[in-house]
């Protein structure tokens, strides 16, 4: 049996080699196949002998950022971590990040595991891995074409995180209904996070916003905040459910546009000032998943400061190159809650420079791109300069944009990402900073031109 | 002249971008200097007959479908039907569309009764059509994304809004995708229809004028953008 498990490891490990050997990025997932075919028992026996047990973080939006900065935390208070860090979510990724890491007598390398985890695969991975504490970051509608119902998704988390161990610990988003609802449905004990920054609450659901049912009694919820999509502070007038009790928050929030973030941190370490390297609200709910996720690892405050202090943005959120003596900062967008708090941040900061949008509709991005109507880009109708369209779907975003009132003499149509880019450069100042705004596949495209360019490492490497 | 739009459970009924057409029936008209005013009606709501000229009427998740049923069948449906037999227009998208129908039976649950504004019928699948679709009819070759299971069957009392050229439609079966009957308009296709298909819209905000304010020839619009995102979309399989 040992000789089997070793045997699995090792050719894993050796397919991992030459997928990297052969210069293709990444090369998880063919390891992780490889291996789990070879011995499908690899992921229950291997997780469990980690010594200090294992740590998921799932949910739509900010499970990289989460883990990432959570894996800092862990690594700052000495603790060897065994991590699916370039975000290969499936079972084979985690499969192919515990074959990378291991002695072949099947002895894990690290003290603690933490596996992002997407979100549909959640419940299929608990059937196999016993975690010590599961992250539950957000639930938005997010690639529904290819998960088929938000509501299916749902029903499926709820029947596997009812059904848990009771030595589980739960820690959950309370700004979300839909999880909060979760956390009360639970066995084991929560941990909640949430936001409680008044100054910074939307006045009404915004229109990206999932329905805003009562997740116990489908009546309306009544909102008191709203902080991102349908996250906030709320409760039923109808069956009296409510946002749980906060056992950790974020407090006078103050957003520094596209670079960084201050908040008051309350609860669990007590009260602390701290500055993010990372921009916008979305951030300060992935700030406190892994903090409250570091809580229950038991680790102490100053390894959760210093976690704080080394992050800094991951590749495509709000990253910044320095190219032919301008700036030019990229940013992810692949859905219409991320998509608004993009835009909220590059509208709080004034800027006549172009703006690149460069929409695909590839599987890797969606194929549906009618989530850009759900996103609102009416916050860049009091922008001065041009905004240049691009990729499968430029023209898409060009009605989009000119439906949301910007004048259509400012938006221009290029559908080629080279020269696009092209176009926008010329346009910015020197000295200046071009914004970008691609999807998935677009943003890989775009890494590739500017590798070519010598603008970035062609390769890219965690 | 005035356009007073309901978005019909903006609230509950938005999947897919589908508030996006409620955008651009108010832009197209505000371009040809027409005041616009859009309500959102929500559950709960009283949903005043006279008030507005087009009503639209999204696609939800089986979930919020079952509120909307209800809410419907407790007079939102009378007085909706009694807006129609005044000349409103009425758009609907996917649920919406299975909810004018005559009825809409879902899986594990109870049939969901419709307001038989549609002569069709629809009943929950087991095949999910999603994808890019293209279809040619009478009122022009339409573009948009479907994405549903239900399978809608219809009437000798509806016309479908084409042919399938590319994709499913309202069943996998017959071809057909859509339907209409008077000023009662259904589809699957999200995208959202309207902004990819001016005509349509043209067509539809037309008729919504004319319930106040007689024959109106809208003068036309510089559509290039809306063009070239209509042929993007087709040339995507
Ligand atoms: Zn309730």
């Amino acid at each position: 049996m040992r000789f089997r498990l070793a045997l699995a490891l090792l050719s894993g490990r050796l397919i991992g080699s030459a997928a990297r050997l052969s210069g293709r990025g990444g090369g998880t997932a063919l390891p992780g196949l490889a291996a789990n075919r070879l011995y499908p028992d690899l992921l229950p026996e291997m997780t469990g002998g980690i010594p200090e047990g294992v740590i998921l973080v799932s949910g739509t939006n900010g499970k990289t950022t989460t883990s990432r900065l959570l894996a800092l935390m862990l690594t700052s208070g000495g603790k060897r971590v065994l991590h699916n860090r370039t975000g290969s979510n499936l079972i084979r990724g985690i499969v192919a990040a515990i074959v990378a890491s291991s002695h072949l007598d099947g002895r894990p390398v690290g003290d603690i595991g933490l596996f992002e985890t997407d979100e549909a695969v959640l419940p299929v991975l608990l059937r196999q891995v016993q975690p010590r504490v599961i992250v539950l970051n957000n639930l938005f509608r997010d690639q529904l074409d290819r998960y088929g119902e938000l509501d299916s998704l749902y029903r499926s988390w709820e029947r596997a995180l009812t059904t848990l161990d009771p030595a589980v610990h739960l820690v959950v988003n309370a700004d979300d209904p839909a999880l909060a609802r979760l956390g009360e449905l639970a066995t084991g004990s929560v941990t909640y996070f949430g936001l409680d920054s008044s100054e910074l609450a939307l006045s009404e659901l915004p229109h990206a916003a999932d329905s805003g049912a009562c997740p116990r009694c489908k009546k309306p919820l009544v909102y008191s905040a709203v902080y991102v999509s349908h996250l906030g502070a709320y409760h039923c007038p109808n069956c009296g459910f409510s946002r749980p009790q906060l056992d950790v928050r974020a407090t006078e929030i103050v957003l520094h546009g596209t670079t960084d973030t201050e908040l008051t941190l309350c609860g669990l370490y007590g009260e602390h000032r701290l500055r993010m390297n990372v921009p916008g609200l979305y951030n300060v709910y992935n700030g406190l998943a892994a903090t409250a996720a570091a809580y229950r690892a038991a680790l102490p405050w100053d390894a959760v400061e210093c976690g704080y202090s080394g992050f800094s943005a991951a590749f495509g959120r709000f990253e910044r190159i320095h190219a032919e003596g301008r700036d030019v900062v990229l940013t992810l967008v692949k859905n219409p809650v991320g998509c608004n708090e993009v835009l909220r941040i590059l509208s709080s900061e004034p800027s006549s420079e172009p703006l690149l949008i460069i929409i695909n509709d590839q599987t890797a991005d969606g194929r549906d791109v009618s989530w850009l109507w759900d996103a609102d880009f009416e916050l860049l109708a009091s922008m001065q300069g041009p905004i240049i369209t691009s990729g499968l779907r430029a023209a898409d975003m060009a009605v989009r944009l000119k439906y949301a009132g910007i004048d259509p003499a400012q938006i221009h149509v290029e559908e080629r990402i080279r020269a696009a880019l092209r176009r926008a450069m010329e346009g910015t100042s020197v000295g200046g900073t071009l914004r970008v705004m691609p999807t998935y596949t677009a943003m890989l495209a775009l890494r590739a031109h500017m590798g070519e360019l010598g603008w970035v490492e062609s390769y890219w490497e965690e | 002249m005035k356009l007073t739009i309901g978005f019909l459970y903006g609230r509950l009924m938005n999947i897919y971008g589908d508030r996006g057409n409620v955008v651009t029936l108010a832009q197209r008209a505000r371009w040809r200097g027409i005041d616009v005013e859009t309500v959102t009606i929500n559950a709960g709501d009283e949903l005043d007959p006279e008030r507005c000229d087009v009503y639209v009427f999204g696609g939800g998740q089986d979930r919020e479908q079952f509120v909307v049923a209800d809410d419907l069948a407790a007079g939102t449906g009378e007085r909706l039907t009694a807006a129609v037999a005044d000349g409103a227009v009425v758009l609907s998208v996917c649920g919406g569309y299975q909810l004018l129908g005559h009825y809409y039976r879902p899986h594990g649950h109870d049939e969901l009764r419709g307001l038989g504004l549609i002569d069709a019928h629809t009943i929950a699948g087991d095949t999910r059509f999603i994808g890019n679709i293209t279809l040619h009819g009478p009122l022009g070759d339409l573009v948009g994304f479907e994405n549903h299971s239900g399978c809608t069957y219809l009437g000798s009392g509806a016309l479908p809004l084409g042919t399938v050229a590319q994709g499913s439609g309202n069943n996998g079966e017959d071809g057909t995708e859509g339907a209409y009957t008077g000023k009662v308009y259904g589809t699957y296709m999200h995208g959202p229809v309207l902004p990819k298909n001016p005509a349509l819209a043209d067509r539809i905000l037309t008729e919504a004028l004319e319930r106040r304010h007689g024959p109106v020839t809208l003068p036309p619009l510089e559509d290039t953008f809306e063009a070239r995102a209509h042929e993007s979309a087709r040339s995507r399989p």
